[in-house]
């Protein structure tokens, strides 16, 4: 019994030796290096199986994770903390200066990305390079515009509002020949929306030129914002709630609620959850203040985490889904979302408008295009963001449909953000 | 329930095995061996528990201890640095944590004196004679103990959200206008969807420990003329007052770590709880949202302390009264 054992075991042994002896043999040769990629978001899956198919040298290993603020982060986080970090991740604008300053993420200003600076919009750019470097190569953007009903817009004689002035005389009128119907559902708990809407107006919530941070949600541009829609809101104007909630959406089916705030990678939500809509959209460019300017509503990131195994094959990864046509063609048929590569956006009409049905006679492509450069460059995001967000969408929820609900909730929110960030641990002025 | 019957079967049996305790000792020669024995199957149960419990809260001890500090904007990276008490003081000046543990007490207040009024009256209708389809009661109001809490609190979102809920519909056709998810009376929402769900669990428990008393004091008080009410507060409550007491300290315990519920309500969209409604939540948003350890570790030490003083507060007024 005993030699048996010894027997079997020593052969056991034997056998895993050859195996990893084998292994190394062919690791010798010419074996593709696998990377890690972690991401949720849609397309991803559809990017990696075009890369792997058209690329010999590398091979992606692509692991769904729960979204960013659902999980994603905290895994990422821990992931490099502890030295089990995958090769690249997505991460979005907003969570970008957090990963830098808790050292989840590594410059890639070494991997020569600097060359690619001049094909995205400079507020792009200026997203993702932190304190003299770069962080990470901007996959895509989210420049806000205006879904609206064509058809009912064309019905109750309508015309897409081009300032926000007009876009109130347009729901006055509406309110009154027909009080059942409202402009939009302004979202009761959407933080990247509000700060979109702000960015719009000339808002720098967070500015970090004088060496410390500075958080400003009550100056005169998110002042405006919130005043006006406090005012649509108090005259019951638009209707307020969760988006893409049972309401809203039922709301949507019903014809009850005529225009979104929204960005491209709205189409592809309308798609699935109000899929009876198809061709009654039309987009237009987001109403204006002054100046016609956009406000950015998304977008992500291909970022390198600090211990990441393949640093060269990982950015030359990231390189392609920035900036191959070939990676926006994989990603048309489930996700509309805009390229911040300028020049891919013809890339982009073609092969949404051909994967994605949905998306026909809405013009998104040409208007998304034009609004992406008239996106205030100045906006910075603050070092933890998905705490912000989430703190900001829990005063909006209490606040939103109160009399001057909005600009309490900003008031609030800013006064928390600084408290919070300096019982962090960062140096905050004012 | 199993955790009482063997609870009371251990006490039992200690009473019985101590004088054997005893005579094996003074025999002399079975000693080492016991001894041998005692660590080989008690030993296991001590590793685990010092990893899975001790370490953790060691860790988070020495975790709440330090903090991070940024030079300038902070694109350097954060540095480590002993914060003392810092987090403490943090913590204990945090109006988040402040209204959350208040938030949690007063819930706990509502709660835990509804919840066991409650299993102890459903459970004395079970073992009164009154009660003719006992088994089918029994079945129905443990029901939603197996339902998970999440779901649970999924189901009582959707019967709280207006618009989508039948109840407010039907309230509102009478000229009710409730709302449950803002306000004052989120608490009782909550307290609500709680109630639901431990109900069938404590009641079990009590019943459980109403059968174990002896039949012959209840013939006996019956005899006196005692009718059932006088039976079930006179006799058969004093009887099992330590099972009423083990479901009242699981059920401190357990509102003070308030969580789930009122995360699944945040998450709606639709209600005034906040992301740090409850300290465990604030903990979870610190660790998770913020990445910031530290101040999560900080958080669930003072939660445990809490506990730990509820938990000593009612034991020992709990023994008083026994010693009584």
């Amino acid at each position: 019994m005993f030699t048996r054992t010894v027997a079997a075991l020593v052969g056991l042994a034997a056998s895993l030796l050859l195996a990893s002896c084998g292994l190394s043999d062919d690791a010798n040769g010419n074996q593709p290096t696998t990377i890690t990629y972690w991401s949720w978001v849609s397309g991803s899956r559809e990017m990696v199986d075009r890369f792997n198919a058209t690329h010999d040298d590398i091979r992606v290993n692509f692991e769904l994770i729960p979204s960013g603020t659902s999980g994603g982060y905290s895994k990422m986080f821990n992931a490099v903390r502890a030295g089990r970090a995958p090769d690249i991740v997505t991460v979005e604008y907003p969570e970008l200066p957090g990963f830098v300053t808790q050292n989840v993420v590594q410059p890639i200003t070494r991997y020569g990305v600097e060359e690619l600076a001049g094909r995205y919009p400079e507020w792009t750019w200026r997203q993702v390079a932190l304190g003299g470097e770069v962080y990470a190569l901007p996959k895509d953007i989210a420049p806000q515009v205006l879904f609206y009903r064509a058809d009912l817009f064309e019905e109750y004689g309508l015309e897409p509002p081009a300032t926000w002035e007009e876009y109130r005389a347009e729901a006055e009128r509406l309110h009154e020949e027909h009080p059942d119907v409202s402009m939009t559902t302004f979202p009761t708990a959407d933080a990247g929306l509000l700060a979109g809407l702000a960015w719009q107006a000339g808002a720098d919530w967070f500015d970090t030129s004088s060496g410390q941070w500075r958080v400003d949600t009550t100056d005169e541009a998110t002042r405006r914002v919130a005043d006006y829609w406090d005012s649509l809101l108090a005259d019951g104007l638009v209707t307020a709630g969760p988006t893409f909630a049972e309401q809203h959406i039922t709301d949507l089916e019903a014809g009850r609620s005529l225009t979104l705030i929204a960005a491209p990678w709205t189409a592809a939500n309308l798609s699935r959850f109000v899929p009876d809509l198809a061709g009654t959209w039309g987009v237009a460019p987001l109403p204006a203040w002054d100046l016609a300017a956009s406000g950015n509503y998304g977008g992500s990131t291909m970022a390198l985490p600090v211990g990441s195994p393949h640093p060269e094959e990982a950015m030359e990864f990231a390189r392609w889904v920035s900036t191959s046509p070939d990676a926006i063609a994989a990603a048309a048929p489930v996700s509309t979302a805009f390229p911040a590569n300028a020049d891919l956006a013809d890339d982009w009409r073609t092969a949404v408008e051909e994967a994605n049905p949905y998306t026909h006679g809405m013009n998104l492509a040409a208007v998304a295009a034009a609004a992406a450069p008239t996106i205030p460059p100045s906006w910075e995001w603050g070092p933890d963001m998905t705490d912000g967000f989430s703190r900001l969408n829990d005063e909006t929820t209490l606040d939103i449909g109160l009399p001057g609900g909005l600009a309490t909730a900003f008031r609030d929110w800013q006064d928390a953000t600084v408290d919070q960030l300096r019982r962090r641990g960062y140096d905050v002025t004012g | 329930m199993a955790s009482l019957t063997s609870a009371t079967r251990l006490r039992g049996r200690t009473r019985a095995a101590r004088p054997a305790a005893r005579a094996g000792a003074t025999g002399g020669t079975v000693r080492p061996q016991r001894r041998a024995g005692v660590l080989l199957l008690l030993g296991p149960f001590f590793v685990l528990f010092a990893l899975t419990y001790l370490a953790p809260m060691a860790y988070a001890l020495w975790l709440s201890f330090f903090r991070e500090k940024f030079e300038g904007v902070g694109w350097e990276g954060p540095q480590r640095v002993f914060a003392g008490f810092h987090n403490y003081t943090r913590a204990l000046t945090d109006t988040d944590f402040l209204q959350g543990t208040g938030r949690v007490l007063l819930y706990g207040l509502v709660y835990v004196p509804v919840l066991i009024a409650l299993a102890a009256t459903f459970a004395l209708l079970l073992d009164s004679a009154l009660t003719a389809a006992r088994r089918f009661f029994q079945t129905v109001l443990f029901l939603p103990h197996i339902v998970p809490g999440l779901i649970a609190a999924i189901v009582w979102v959707y019967l709280y959200t207006p618009g989508l809920s039948p109840v407010i519909d039907a309230l509102d056709s009478a000229g009710v206008h409730v709302d449950f998810l803002n306000g004052g009376g989120v608490l009782f929402s909550l307290v609500n969807i709680a109630v639901w769900q431990a109900l069938g669990f404590n009641m079990v428990l009590i019943y459980v420990a109403l059968q174990a008393i002896p039949r012959n004091t209840v013939e006996a008080a019956r005899i006196d003329g005692a009718g059932e009410i006088r039976t079930a507060f006179s006799v058969k409550l004093p009887q099992v007052f330590p099972a009423v007491m083990v479901a009242t300290l699981f059920t401190i315990i357990g509102s003070l770590q308030l969580f789930t519920e009122p995360q699944i309500v945040q998450s709606s969209g639709n209600s005034s709880v906040t992301g740090s409604w409850t300290p465990n939540m604030l903990a979870y948003s610190a660790a998770f949202e913020s990445n910031d350890y530290h101040y999560a570790a900080t958080i669930s030490v003072l939660i445990a302390l809490l506990a730990g003083v509820l938990s000593f507060v009612v034991t020992t007024l709990a023994n008083r009264r026994n010693a009584r």
